[in-house]
């Protein structure tokens, strides 16, 4: 046997990373990304001498003359419409051809360029400004042109812009464009799928919320509960205002129950609802006509309790079928979070704000004047409840 | 030519994998911008597949030679290091450069790594509660395994470094050249060198023998 096969037989092996590590380290890489920069990869067709070149500073320095069109993508939100395709190019004069299926009558395109004075180009409908959002309408696909200063005002077609840009030849600084849409109830779906990779936590004793509320004068209120995974011990909660108050209770008739289903769903329930959409919505069902209340009432409810992964996502497809669902776009929440606000409740005039990434909800948005923005800042499972 | 022809494969495709099934956090997947310029095709690579598809097994590399708990956060570190850099086309494919990020990460590490490969070497071979045969087996590996892992804490780094990237990476003597900025040759009498000193060692292994001893 060759001595380097009987070497990778014999050293130990290493368990693959878990889902926690790969997260983390794709967390710390999104962190690096902005402004997002692609790598690039010139697959030579010529024969490259591989050898000749040495490993300066063995990868870890920057490289010298990035061959990148180094320019960010586009945003993935703006305002309430969401990124559904896009392109980055490096130069002008050059095109681009976006292929997208609209979701809205709002269909928008966005071209950002680097240079000033480039000017963007659609066949058929002329030159505008970069930076400009131009209506789409049905068009599944769109070719988009980016111009120097210098290029002719008055073209028309795309074999005018093909003719143009080949006299003009290609001049340095990228752009990019995007196309963006309202999000739809597939988009709630598409959430879910990703809920459903989100690794599982591990239940402790008790699920620590933390949540804070801004009232009308400004004042910030910070309240924790610690709800008990075990239906007989107590609910704790820890109110903390901005100016140092911090009130703790331990008495379960004040402090205010998480949910209404303390009577029939316990926390610990939870782990047993079915992860299946079908079967999860015939529970929901059977628990609505047992209390009377709504489903899409539990479907909101639901949402904001601690899920495991699986079911969270069973959830969203059932909510993105209620009748009552509606998805109203992409919102910020009071602390600059960016999440898809769904309205599921009709009784409730309130939004959930959901982060797309983990189909976790970040906020409640009320939608009326009397209510106030509860954030959620944090929550997980926790051993032990925090006093004042 | 002065267009960029730029060509989404397909848009609408969704990746459950990551962020990209939500149109507004999709990753750029199925990006790729032909280049037609010096007879060289350019493609733009995204990070997110990059990732992908070499994260595990630059994780495995690297617990491998340290331990599960350096490779959690060095495999990451690798992956940012390549981002800050702009992967040069004339060292060849993507893989064997992280690789190459991965090896100089370890050589930080190197007394983690000798007391690794020593502590293996001490590893017990005599296993003398238990008569099974599948307990003569793994004494035969694991006599292997502490002769091999004493060789490897002897090696010469440099040695070590393309041994492993053979062994353990799946690397060729081409790709291991490109991970480490070293010619061919090289390649070829580090492991030369090595080779012999690990035959030497396993010449001396009876592990059978030593297990029915035991």
């Amino acid at each position: 046997m060759d001595e380097l096969r009987m070497l990778a037989d014999a050293l130990p092996d290493a368990p693959p990373p878990s889902a926690q590590v790969v997260a983390r380290a794709r967390a710390r890489l999104a962190e690096r990304r902005a402004p997002r920069w692609r790598w690039v990869l010139v697959a030579a067709v010529t024969v490259v001498l591989v050898t000749a070149v040495t490993l300066a500073m063995s990868g870890l320095m920057p490289q010298q003359g990035p061959i990148a069109p180094a320019y960010p993508e586009p945003p993935v939100t703006r305002g309430r419409l969401g990124l559904i395709a896009s392109e980055v190019v490096g130069h002008s004069a050059a095109s681009a051809t976006l292929r997208f299926t609209p979701t809205s009558e709002d269909t928008e395109l966005v071209v950002s360029c680097q240079n000033d004075g480039w000017r963007v180009f659609l066949p058929e409908r002329g030159m505008t400004p970069c930076g400009v959002a131009l209506p789409l309408g049905s068009e599944q696909e769109v070719t988009v042109w980016v111009f120097p200063p210098d290029a002719p005002a008055d073209l028309r077609s795309s074999e005018d812009a093909r003719r143009v840009a080949e006299e003009l030849g290609e001049r340095p600084g990228a752009w990019s464009a995007g196309v963006y849409d309202k999000p739809t109830a597939q988009t709630l779906k598409q959430v879910a799928e990703l809920a459903a990779r989100q690794p599982a936590s591990t239940p402790g004793a008790y699920w620590q919320l933390t949540t804070t509320m801004i009232d009308k004068g400004g004042k910030k209120h910070t309240i924790v509960t610690w709800t008990p995974r075990d239906p007989a011990a107590t609910t704790v909660r820890r109110d903390t205002t901005d100016d140092g108050e911090c009130t703790s209770s331990e008495d379960p008739k004040e402090a205010p129950a998480p949910t209404p289903f303390d009577t029939d769903l316990a926390l610990a329930a939870l782990d047993g609802l079915p992860t299946d959409p079908s079967a999860l919505s015939e529970r929901l069902e059977a628990m609505s006509k047992k209390s009377g209340l709504s489903v899409s009432m539990y479907a909101a409810l639901l949402v904001g309790l601690p899920l495991r992964p699986e079911t969270r996502a069973a959830l969203l497809r059932v909510t993105a079928e209620l009748p009552t669902t509606t998805v109203i776009g992409y919102a910020q929440d009071p602390l600059g979070r960016t999440g898809l606000e769904v309205g599921i409740l009709k009784e409730v005039a309130v939004h959930q704000l959901i982060d797309p990434a983990s189909g976790v909800v970040l906020a409640t948005l009320p939608q009326t004047d009397e209510g106030t923005a509860q954030t959620l800042v944090d929550q997980r499972w926790t051993d032990e409840p925090a006093k004042c | 030519m002065p267009v960029v022809f730029v060509k989404r494969v397909e848009p609408t495709r969704l990746n459950l994998k990551t962020h990209e099934s939500i149109p507004a956090f999709r990753a750029k997947t199925d990006v790729s911008v032909r280049y037609p310029r010096n007879g060289a095709d350019r493609v733009i690579v995204p990070v997110e597949r990059v990732f992908d598809e070499h994260f595990a097994e630059i994780h495995r590399y690297i617990a491998r030679r340290l331990s599960s708990d350096l490779a959690d956060d060095l495999a990451a570190d690798v992956f940012v290091a390549a981002m800050r850099g702009v992967h040069d086309p004339a060292r060849g494919e993507i893989r064997p450069w992280l690789y190459g990020i991965a090896t100089n990460l370890i050589a930080r590490h190197r007394r983690t790594e000798l007391r690794r490969w020593k502590a293996l070497s001490r590893t017990p071979v005599d296993e003398t509660d238990s008569h099974e045969d599948e307990t003569v087996a793994r004494v035969a590996a694991r006599s292997l395994t502490s002769a091999l892992a004493g060789a490897l804490a002897t090696l010469k780094r440099a040695d070590r470094d393309v041994v492993l990237l053979i062994a353990l990476g799946g690397l060729t003597h081409a790709e291991v050249a490109t991970a480490l900025g070293i010619p061919y040759g090289t390649v070829a009498s580090r492991l030369n060198r090595a080779r012999k000193q690990l035959r030497a060692v396993l010449g001396d292994v009876n592990p059978l023998k030593e297990g029915q001893d035991g």
